[in-house]
């Protein structure tokens, strides 16, 4: 696959191995992938098709057993843990299935806490935060802790602190799994519209439907391979694998 | 960094119970430390005051042959014209006494009984101070004004059935090696918190011990002075001013001359760094733990932040924080809790008998500040390295393992 150095997200030939006792299990195999900006994809597939390790290899929390990763450009390969931190804290947002907030800080320090890690002016802090949170409709919940929160706006407390930072790409693993019917499609409205109006890049790891149709693109894995990588108002190959399974 | 501190604080207070838990078993070291360094001191210094007062002063001023034993008889150590020498050292305004003694042994008789003791003759009038670290349990001590009387220590007069007011005959030798002997009155009988010198000595004025031995002179200026601590300039300014050594006489201070003293001393010093050393092991198990299991608790938020980019070293300072902030809330309650028992253990007036002593002493414990601080400094380097070996697994763990412990 020839380099897309423009694109968020260039995986070439990308392979990832675990060791179950003296066996190798191939979790991934020569999955090849670019993500432009403003994107707004699924990576879909069945539990165990290797869709969240793909996602951890794009987020830099692991390496590949083999092929390249570039993000914004940037090859992640070489790069020591120091700078993977680094290109996590100024590069990558984070959404995860259980919200994963930090209980002992309110919504808008949980907000804040990504600034922290970047070079910002306490006061640049706040006011980043606080519009952030106003884009998600929680501005009035700055000073509460998750606990008193609902999952829904716990949820949208997690994507205003995935998008602070105004990153280069926001994953979000299974973001709609802990969630009702009804509140998944708010939260999924919610990142549609940052995706349309901020032009937010979003990846989201999902097996479910409602989460696949929100999706402009959706990338099937099944098996660790790639099977299908479907633009909308193409015909779903996607929907088809998994009804099957 | 306020961020930080604001979650080291909030993280402490997470799980009340076990903070609770913890800042008192810190609480507990650090007053536990108070209260015994605070009595080991008072004990030492309560030895220290008594050994000066009781046998040493706090200089003695003798002949080079005096203290290397070097003379061939004992007429030569003495001091012959000691009170020019007392007038001069006087004139320190530190100095409260300054005066002759004569040590000696003889023959100390009452009946058909007798037995060899050691003779410690002062001036009643100069050293009257001395006399008041002596407890009379019998009679009275010496007066300035009745030359021949004697006060005998319990050990002895026990041995001698000796009471006060009874007559004893002091049989000894002149510093010319002819045989005297007085007859005296027995004004008392005495303890000092010695039981070795209760059992051996005696007491008797300067002018009859002079008279028994047939000299003018004295073995030693015993000089008496308003504070301890003032010892060591006091015996420079003595050098510098009188130059003694270049009549043969030097000075020696009560720290050369108290060997128990110095034995006990050191014994202590050693006995609370090994104290000290137990406490802060007992600290830091505490809080390794604690932080620990409070790590294990927080996986997931752990595998969260550093997801979202947070360096491995800020990790091990967060972690140190919460270590430290434990380490000084336990100081400051220990410092408290450590203040009151001493001064309820104070206020309570616990006699307790020492071992070697023949009087009861008071349990008292002293407030020090020198104690405090060590404390403190004790448990919240115990706090901040217990803390940095669970901060650093923590700091190593896999970000993709952590986060399936979700927060």
């Amino acid at each position: 696959m020839a380099k897309d150095l423009k694109a968020v997200v260039h995986a070439a030939g990308v392979c990832k191995t675990y060791k179950m006792g003296k066996h190798d299990v191939a979790a991934l195999k020569n999955i090849d992938l670019s993500i432009q900006e403003g994107e707004f994809m699924a990576l879909a597939g069945t539990s165990g098709s290797g869709k969240t390790t793909f996602l951890n290899l794009l987020g830099c929390l692991d390496r590949p057993s083999r092929g390249e990763i570039y993000i914004d450009g940037i090859a992640v390969n070489p790069l020591t843990n120091a700078k993977l931190s680094k290109l996590r804290a100024k590069k990558i947002g984070y959404v995860f299935q259980h919200f994963n907030l930090i209980p002992t800080l309110t919504a808008l320090e949980n907000v804040e806490y990504p600034l922290h890690l970047l070079p910002n002016s306490p006061k640049n802090r706040s006011q980043l935060a606080k519009e952030a949170l106003e884009q998600v409709g929680l501005l009035n919940f700055i000073h509460h802790r998750p606990a008193q929160m609902s999952g829904g706006q716990q949820q949208r407390v997690a994507i205003a602190r995935a998008i602070v930072k105004r990153p280069a790409l926001v994953l979000a693993d299974e973001p709609t799994a802990a969630l009702d019917r009804k509140t998944a499609q708010e939260v999924l409205s919610l990142m549609r519209t940052l995706n349309k109006e901020r032009g937010v890049t979003f990846v989201l790891s999902s097996h479910d439907s409602l989460v696949l149709n929100f999706a402009d693109r959706v990338f099937t894995l099944v098996d660790g391979e790639f099977c299908s990588d479907n633009r909308k108002n193409q015909a779903t190959d996607a929907d088809e694998v998994l009804r099957v399974a | 960094m306020w961020l930080r501190l604001k979650m080291a604080f909030r993280n402490t207070f997470r799980n009340r119970r076990r903070t609770a838990l913890n800042v008192l078993m810190i609480a507990g070291g650090v007053c536990t430390m108070l209260v015994f360094e605070g009595l080991v001191h008072r004990m030492v210094v309560g030895l220290r005051e008594t050994t000066i007062k009781t046998q040493t002063g706090h200089l003695q001023i003798a002949k080079q042959s005096y203290w290397q034993k070097t003379s061939k008889s004992p007429k030569e150590t003495l001091i012959a014209n000691y009170e020019k020498h007392v007038k001069n050292i006087k004139k320190n305004p530190h100095v409260t006494y300054a005066t002759g003694r004569l040590s000696f042994f003889c023959l100390l008789t009452k009946g058909e009984r007798s037995l060899s003791a050691q003779g410690i003759s002062f001036d009643p009038q100069a050293e009257s101070r001395r006399q008041k670290s002596f407890k009379f349990i019998e009679g009275r001590g010496l007066r300035a004004q009745k030359k021949f009387e004697v006060a005998i220590g319990s050990g002895l007069a026990k041995k001698l059935k000796i009471r006060a007011g009874d007559q004893v005959v002091l049989l000894g030798q002149t510093y010319d090696g002819v045989v005297n002997a007085l007859e005296m009155r027995v004004s008392g009988v005495f303890q000092t918190a010695i039981s070795e010198f209760d059992d051996n000595s005696f007491i008797i004025p300067l002018i009859s011990a002079q008279t028994l031995l047939d000299t003018k002179g004295v073995e030693q200026i015993v000089v008496g002075l308003d504070d301890t601590s003032s010892t060591g300039n006091v015996r420079n300014e003595l050098n510098r001013r009188l130059d003694l050594a270049s009549v043969g006489i030097s000075i020696r201070t009560w720290y050369f001359l108290a060997t128990l003293y110095r034995q006990v001393a050191e014994f202590n010093r050693v006995q609370n760094t090994g104290f000290k050393i137990i406490i802060m092991s007992l600290i830091l198990l505490s809080i390794m733990n604690t932080i620990g299991n409070s790590i294990a608790e927080r996986t997931g938020e752990i595998g969260t932040v550093r997801a979202m980019g947070e360096k491995a070293s800020s990790l091990i300072i967060q972690f140190m924080m919460e270590g430290l902030i434990l380490g000084i809330m336990g100081a400051v309650a220990g410092i408290i809790l450590g203040t009151l028992v001493g001064q309820g253990i104070n206020a309570m007036k616990i006699p307790v008998m020492m071992p070697g002593a023949s009087t009861f002493f008071l349990l008292e414990i002293d407030f020090l500040w020198s104690a405090v601080k060590e404390a403190a400094i004790v448990s919240v380097i115990a706090a901040g390295l217990a803390a940095v070996i669970p901060a650093v697994r923590a700091s190593r763990m896999n970000i993709i393992e952590s986060l399936r412990r979700y927060v």
